[in-house]
């Protein structure tokens, strides 16, 4: 159990009033330091299911162990001050500047002044959000994105090892929603906290999740890579959700660097060069548009480390499918 | 102008009797507007939070608010006699319930993400009051004090009808011989008080309401 920053042990949460229980006996284990999403339609439980690990909601059975502890032990306040909560409609205190909004919980852990102040400079820094011209701003004055970064923010201002996000980008447009899904990937690279994100954006879940649980009727229907949810997917339910039969999906899902081979024979100087955490979907897509059968992979420091060939690309695809079909 | 006149001479003839009648004005709306605030704004949070009592309260307030000022304090009378608190207790009936409605309303509308993001955070229910809800029902509340002040100041004219004193006694002197400058001597002071409260209010509204401006 060390290592499970969050465990659920045959939770079950039924509402009142409501003829069957909107999760329904879920065990789950949540590794420290792992990003996982919970994907699923509206009002297959996997809001309560988030809810419940910071005691918005109580379980009606089981138990909810956080870091070891059985959250039904900890002083509710005392609990949710050490688990960063982003919402969809952010809630920023309207009233406060951004930056006071961003120092509550500091405040309330009794953080010294100066330490405050710089926590503030260093959060607003990671989130894209110049320092010098948004501490004094109000809410209103910022966009639906720029707010949803100081939500982060201030999830974060504690300095909380977990986070919990319920639909944090459902409200943003497209284009904003694409680049803070990217930041989040990087603060996360960074940061190593362990995030819970309910979503029911497959797309969303897929980028994001290390793993992903995918829920229907308050049930776990699976738990898994992206790549094996894809490859793999446990039920017709699982498949349908995620059309796993979909060549461009399956290729959405597995990153360079457990496609390529050795670099054989001569680097061309304009080979395209790509990341190993690039998705072999924009792999095909560089290959189709160059005049080269094959792309450069390359380490964060732009060291070449591997080659991935369009033969690559559909050995891979076909041994996916073959894993899919059996 | 030579009203005017008369009413200056009226006031320069009888200083004391003017300015005590100034100061149990002030006394008697200012009381009834403090007791007001303080039985109202606790009443009005426990309103907006439980929607059982809301229901009783609001429905109450609601229909006695169509009772005019002058029949509150007819209706008084039989009851706590005349003199100063019967009409302090009619001032105060009087300036309840728009600080009342004003208090749930300002509560009762607040994003409940808000909230939920305060709650989600750690914040304990007394840090989220005083933290969180005050700040952003003030506006509200503070609309509501400035209606009801206006009321009582107004009303506390008609103080003078039940032996409650301040400036309404000119007035009722006044209309009762026909004495047009001793009418002037209450009334304009009385709308002097009226608008000077109006502007008070409006500062302090403008300044809880900052952040909602560049």
């Amino acid at each position: 159990m060390a290592n499970h920053s969050i465990v659920f042990d045959k939770v079950t949460k039924r509402f009142p009033k409501a003829d069957k229980p909107s999760v329904n006996e879920v065990s789950l284990q949540i590794e420290e330091g792992s990003f996982v999403t919970i994907l699923g339609a509206s009002g297959c439980g996997k809001t309560t299911l988030l809810k419940m690990v910071n005691r918005i909601y109580e379980p009606t059975s089981g138990r909810i162990f956080v870091e070891g502890e059985d959250v039904a032990t900890v002083p509710v306040t005392q609990l949710r001050r050490k688990i960063g909560y982003v919402i969809q409609q952010v809630g920023l205190f309207p009233h406060m500047t951004i930056e006071e909004n961003i120092a509550t919980v500091p405040r309330i852990l009794g953080w010294d002044n100066k330490q405050i102040d710089e926590r503030i400079d260093e959060l607003l820094e990671l989130v894209h959000l110049p320092p010098k011209d948004f501490r004094k701003r109000y809410p209103r004055q910022l966009s639906g994105g720029q707010q949803q970064r100081v939500g982060l923010a201030r999830a974060m201002a504690g300095n909380p090892a977990i986070m919990l996000m319920d639909e944090p980008f459902g409200a943003i447009d497209a284009i904003t929603r694409a680049s803070l899904q990217d930041e989040l990937i990087q603060i996360q690279r960074r940061l190593h906290k362990t995030i819970l994100f309910v979503t029911h954006d497959i797309e969303e879940a897929l980028k994001l999740g290390d793993k992903i649980v995918i829920m229907n009727n308050g049930e776990i229907q699976q738990y898994d890579t992206p790549f094996h949810i894809i490859t793999q997917p446990a039920n017709a339910f699982v498949s349908r959700l995620v059309h796993s039969e979909d060549v461009l999906k399956r290729l959405s899902v597995m990153k360079a660097e457990s496609v390529m081979t050795e670099i054989e024979g001569t680097v061309h100087p304009n080979e395209i060069r790509v990341s190993k955490e690039e998705n072999c979907k924009t792999i095909l897509m560089h290959i189709l548009k160059s005049e080269h059968d094959s792309v450069i992979v390359e380490d964060g420091n732009q060291t070449p480390v591997g080659r991935v060939t369009l033969a690559h690309l559909k050995i891979h695809e076909a041994l996916s499918q073959s894993l899919s079909a059996s | 102008m030579e009203v005017a006149a008369k009413a200056f001479q009226y006031i320069w003839e009888n200083q004391e009797r003017f300015l005590t009648a100034v100061q149990v004005h002030l006394t008697i709306s200012v009381t009834a507007l403090l007791v007001s605030l303080l039985v109202c704004i606790p009443l009005g949070i426990v309103c907006a939070k439980s929607q059982k009592i809301a229901a009783t309260v609001m429905n109450s307030i609601n229909t006695f608010r169509v009772i005019p000022s002058l029949a509150i304090l007819v209706i008084i009378l039989p009851i706590l006699g005349t003199g100063f608190v019967p009409a302090l207790v009619a001032l105060i009936l009087l300036a309840c319930p728009p600080i009342l409605i004003n208090t749930y309303l300002g509560f009762r509308g607040i994003d409940p993400a808000v909230i939920e993001a305060a709650s989600g955070m750690g914040m304990d229910e007394r840090q989220i009051l005083r933290k969180v809800e005050f700040p952003l029902a003030m506006p509200l509340v503070i609309a509501g004090g400035r209606t009801a002040a206006v009321e009582v100041i107004a009303s506390a004219t008609l103080a003078a009808f039940i032996g409650g004193g301040g400036l309404g006694t000119f007035i009722v002197n006044g209309l009762g011989m026909y004495n047009f400058p001793m009418l002037l001597v209450g009334a304009v002071p009385v709308a002097i008080l009226a608008i000077l409260s109006e502007v008070c209010f409006a500062g302090i509204e403008r300044w809880v309401t900052r952040y909602q401006r560049d």
